[in-house]
């Protein structure tokens, strides 16, 4: 897997908003990667220097539509704690 | 907000303003435009109103900026306009000539073109010259009215069977064009068309070779047709038409006497009645046509001297709204079938308008014009005119003058109505002051014909 392609989005949200004054930065990523290649990932994407990372898998959930049951993509939501004072761009204003 | 302003005159009484903005006033309206968008915005993630404004304008800025650009012209033109004389005409927006540079930190110059009121020379007209033809209605004027009397009143018979046609009968026809072989050449056939002998109201104009047809009869008729023939399809062609009378109507032509002048309405008695009313009519219709000449004349001698600029959205304007007319007149609702029904003439709306132009052009100025003159002379519609004219429609109209004031309130005209007759006491007192010479003499018909 590339280092490059684990990175899938970041996640913009209130919640992540908050979690970025405690340098916590929070992306959507290949359910593939693990904790120590998401950080590398990290590090060599943005410059920065990661100290930790929480991995969620975000569950399913059911929906429905028109009365047939179904349920949303799962995916892998990666929480990666970077070294204070260092900041990640596309999450900042422009 | 605006730090600095600059007008400038251009041609065709067009404004270029050119207006300044200081930075901190652009940071502000910057602000409050952002402020106003993140209580609104609802975005993936946050609740209506909490999306932080850095996420705004991370992901809407550049849309933001030209918003808030937009907002910043509008409020600080607006400001200008207040306080300038220069205001921008109804029917004129100010138009931005070329994307101006707008940076937060920066600040914000952009100009505006406008169109002004245009000013308007006081047009001197003292001592106009006009020439108007000199007419008189003859007696033959008076006899072919007499005569059109009687053909609207005449009264159409049928023929009995047998006889013939003759000139001034009501004649109904069925006709087709025959080919050399015998055959009816196709889209030629007619039946049922309904023509007065005599009159050439017909493709071919068989008026004579149709006398002297009976009811029902037949004939081929062999026409050749000159080159310079009113219908072009035929001209310069020789063919054979073939013609059957179907009907054949007589038109009787009422005497002219009394009973004719009480047929006509019933307040005349006697054919003198008519004919008195009738020249009077006459000389109404003769005195109109003159006052309408010596105005017209009048004011093409004051537009003469005076040149007025006219603003190029004005002209536009009057175009639109002769365009609007003419759609109306005609019963279109869209634009498109009306552009159809003009290119089937081989024109656009655009050569429409280019040969409107002159003649719009002069109307509004002409407008102007007057209006600037009854303003110099400070001519007032007061109640007295008011009156005075009430009296006059009711007398030409035979309204009451309740009647016709509720009609005009009505259609909310009055103030219109007001300036009529303001024009009218301007007018009255330019041609008071202008020499008439006599002109060439016109017959009575003559002065009609060129009724535009």
């Amino acid at each position: 897997m590339e280092y490059e392609s684990i990175l899938i989005e970041p996640v913009l949200t209130e919640k992540s908003n908050v979690m970025r004054e405690q340098n916590r930065y929070v992306f959507k990523v290949d359910p593939r990667a693990d904790k120590l290649m998401i950080m590398e990932a990290v590090r060599r994407m943005f410059k920065v220097h990661p100290v930790d990372c929480n991995i969620i898998n975000v569950k399913a959930k059911p929906k429905r539509l028109r009365g047939r049951a179904g349920k949303t993509a799962t995916w892998k939501k990666a929480i990666v704690r970077i070294t204070p004072g260092e900041t990640i761009s596309i999450f900042e204003g422009a | 907000m605006v730090m600095t302003k600059k007008i400038e005159r251009l041609e065709r009484s067009a404004v270029k303003l050119t207006i300044t903005v200081s930075r901190e006033d652009v940071a502000k309206e910057y602000k409050v435009l952002l402020a106003d968008y993140a209580k609104n915005m609802q975005i993936d993630g946050f609740r209506k109103g909490k999306v932080p404004s850095s996420v705004l304008e991370r992901k809407f800025g550049d849309a933001l900026k030209i918003d808030a650009m937009g907002r910043i012209m509008e409020s600080s033109v607006e400001e200008v306009v207040k306080e300038i004389e220069e205001k921008p005409l109804a029917y004129s927006t100010p138009s931005v000539d070329e994307e101006p540079k707008f940076a937060l930190d920066e600040d914000f110059t952009f100009s505006v073109t406008y169109d002004v009121f245009p000013s308007v020379p006081a047009a001197n007209w003292k001592g106009l010259e006009i020439e108007i033809p000199q007419v008189a209605i003859a007696a033959a004027d008076e006899e072919k009215e007499l005569a059109e009397i009687r053909e609207r009143n005449a009264i159409v018979v049928e023929k009995a069977e047998g006889s013939v046609a003759a000139k001034a009968d009501v004649a109904t026809v069925a006709y087709h064009e025959l080919a050399e072989d015998g055959s009816i050449v196709e889209g030629s056939a007619r039946e049922d068309f309904t023509f007065e002998i005599g009159t050439g109201y017909n493709l071919y104009k068989f008026d004579d070779e149709v006398i002297g047809m009976k009811k029902g009869e037949e004939k081929k008729i062999a026409k050749s047709f000159p080159a310079d023939y009113e219908y072009k399809e035929l001209a310069g062609r020789s063919l054979t038409v073939a013609v059957k009378l179907s009907n054949l109507k007589a038109k009787n032509l009422p005497a002219l006497d009394d009973e004719l002048a009480q047929d006509v309405s019933e307040k005349y008695k006697t054919l003198a009645d008519l004919k008195a009313d009738l020249r009077k009519q006459l000389d109404k219709r003769l005195e109109d046509k003159l006052r309408q000449l010596r105005e017209k004349a009048v004011i093409d001698g004051i537009l003469d001297r005076v040149k007025v600029e006219l603003p190029a959205s004005m002209v536009n304007a009057e175009l639109a709204m002769r365009w609007e007319n003419l759609k109306n007149q005609m019963g279109f609702d869209s634009d498109e079938k009306l552009d159809r029904i003009l290119s089937f003439s081989g024109k656009t709306r655009n050569d429409l308008f280019n040969d409107w132009r002159p003649n719009a052009e002069k109307a509004i100025t002409t407008r102007l014009v007057l209006e600037k003159l009854s303003e110099e002379g400070k001519y007032e519609c007061s109640d007295a005119d008011l009156d005075a004219e009430w009296k006059r429609m009711s007398e030409e109209s035979g309204l009451s003058i309740d009647e016709i004031k509720a009609e005009y309130e009505k259609r909310g005209s009055l103030e219109y109505l007001k300036s009529r007759v303001k024009e009218d006491k301007l007018l009255a007192d330019i041609l008071a002051a202008t020499k008439v010479k006599n002109g060439k003499k016109l017959a009575f018909v003559d002065l009609f014909a060129d009724n535009e």
